[in-house]
């Protein structure tokens, strides 16, 4: 089966030829993520940080929480779209989906346990050797099908739905005012936050000032190259109303203190990205359309999209 | 008809008798002339520390047999994990029964195969040769504790890995080797770090340049030694 999405997105970055789409597994991978077997005190899964209707965010928590309330250092991102992401995580470390999950399950404050440990609580589930017989052949479960069914849940995450969507099929048009914060976005937004998927998925330096208590400085934690200092991903604009409070370390509770910090708080340093030299200049009636045009991003069908929320097979299966 | 059948028994006798003798590579660590053995005490220096190795594995990857500039084998496998706490992993059997004097091979996984999702086999992560907060295969890890360590637990690691850019660990190795049925590819750890090492830099977790140096010199350490 291939990926459904709009004739206007660009082709998508994965590899399908190495993990191709079957109901079955995107299936199976539904159930892995909603399974908080993964952690090591079986109180969280995927969807503890990463909750269906909050567009997959963490909403309400500026860092995200695992197990026995250990506070992280980051907040969890919204999940859509992932096809299009050439990395992963806030600093871009992950170069490849299938590899992702192992940073949440072994890190020691998020799921605490460990990839071993996962494939032997699964293998010794009649429950799960059953669903990977079904759908990779084979009932002895490795770590490869477990990741790759994960994976495959996550890229079926497409949000493409939105108002915005409707008016570029010739569906809906924009109200005056949402065409005003569009043409305002365009002018002031769109170089890193492109459409159709409003990122450009690089990773780049907003202007944040550095947060003495996290010391987060992005992707250079994981690269050690200087020039990485304090660049961080580019997050897509879409659902935000559903993914508060915002940025790495959701230090913004709503957009109008996002789009203060951009006309007004951006710290004056040589790093920031070109695009942001110049400042940015919005007036307030200038925010408010803006602030319309980013409501037509949000993407209610994906949010409410029984396709992937919480799988009732599971519920069944723990009332055995 | 007896000496018929006898003479086909003696010649298929012997073509079996050839074939069992495909030249075997077997890994071995030393340390000061000795064998390494893991959880094993070593002297350092005179002064009374010493050292024990816990964790010594890698990856090679293209392990390729050479008569001249002749590639004239590959081993079927393309990543083997080389691990001392699994003595079979230390033997390869190349399945090659003809005339060679050089070998090459990768040590750590190359760029392309880190880009690629998840593997299994030797590239499973459940050996823990695969980082999860970032992309990428450790390629040599080694382990272990020494009194001259002032590391917590007085415990030394090194997990060298980084397969992009500047910090690309991943070496190639070519070696010239007296042909024989039973090679030792003998990997001197001497050559690896020294006591200022276990003092002062025991600890490279990131791809670094650090990680590269290190990953250089036990690239150098390989040899083959002949009984």
């Amino acid at each position: 089966m291939n990926l459904t999405y709009p004739v206007y997105f660009p082709e998508p970055l994965y590899a399908f030829e190495y993990n191709p789409l079957s109901h079955k597994k995107i299936e199976l991978g539904r159930i892995l993520f909603y399974d908080p077997l993964l952690s090591k005190d079986g109180s969280i899964s995927c969807s503890s940080c990463h909750s269906p209707y909050n567009a997959f965010a963490h909403t309400d928590h500026d860092l995200s929480h695992g197990i026995f309330d250990q506070m992280g250092m980051r907040n969890a991102p919204a999940l859509f779209n992932l096809a299009w992401q050439p990395n992963f995580m806030w600093d871009g470390a992950i170069h490849n989906l299938e590899l992702q999950a192992l940073a949440p399950i072994g890190h020691p404050a998020e799921m605490g346990e460990s990839i071993q440990n996962v494939v032997k609580k699964l293998n010794e589930s009649a429950f799960y050797r059953d669903l990977f017989l079904q759908s990779f052949g084979d009932s002895v479960i490795t770590s490869r099908p477990i990741l790759k069914s994960l994976a495959q849940f996550q890229l079926s995450l497409v949000s493409a739905n939105a108002k915005y969507d409707q008016v570029k099929k010739g569906k809906l048009t924009f109200t005056e005012q949402e065409e005003r914060g569009y043409q305002i976005f365009k002018a002031n937004c769109n170089s890193c936050h492109k459409e159709p998927l409003f990122s450009t998925y690089k990773v780049a330096n907003n202007g944040l000032t550095l947060d003495p208590d996290l010391m987060d400085y992005g992707k250079y934690a994981s690269s050690s190259e200087i020039e990485d200092s304090l660049l961080f991903k580019i997050p897509s604009l879409r659902n935000l109303s559903y993914t508060y409070p915002y940025m790495h370390d959701g230090r913004f509770d709503n957009v109008n203190e996002v789009l203060q910090h951009y006309t007004k708080g951006i710290a004056n340093n040589s790093f920031i990205a070109e695009e942001l030299k110049g400042g940015v200049i919005l007036s307030t009636k200038n925010k408010i359309d803006l602030k319309a045009f980013l409501l037509t991003l949000d993407d209610k069908t994906f949010v409410f999209d029984s396709k992937h929320s919480f799988p009732k097979k599971l519920l069944l299966e723990a009332n055995d | 008809m007896k000496k018929w059948l006898f003479c086909l028994c003696f010649f298929s006798g012997i073509i079996a008798y050839s074939q069992n003798q495909t030249t075997r590579i077997s890994f071995v660590a030393q340390w000061d002339g000795k064998i390494v053995s893991l959880e094993k005490n070593y002297s350092l220096n005179t002064l009374g520390d010493s050292l024990k190795f816990e964790t010594l594995k890698f990856y090679i990857t293209d392990f390729q047999i050479f008569k001249d500039s002749i590639l004239v084998h590959s081993l079927a496998k393309k990543h083997i994990l080389i691990d001392f706490e699994k003595p079979e992993s230390l033997v390869l059997t190349s399945g090659f029964a003809g005339s060679f004097n050089k070998i090459k091979f990768t040590l750590g996984i190359d760029s392309a195969t880190n880009y690629l999702g998840a593997m299994e086999g030797d590239l499973d992560p459940i050996y823990n040769m695969y980082w999860t907060w970032q992309s990428g295969y450790v390629n040599f890890k080694m382990e272990g504790k020494s009194t001259a360590c002032p590391a917590r637990k007085n415990r030394f690691q090194w997990h060298l890995g980084g397969y992009m850019g500047a910090f690309n660990s991943v070496q190639s190795i070519e070696l010239g080797v007296e042909q024989k049925a039973q090679l030792n590819l003998v990997l001197d750890l001497n050559k690896i770090f020294n006591e200022k090492d276990l003092m002062k830099n025991y600890q490279i977790m990131t791809p670094s340049l650090k990680a590269k140096i290190m990953a250089q010199k036990v690239a150098s350490s390989f040899t083959f030694v002949h009984d």
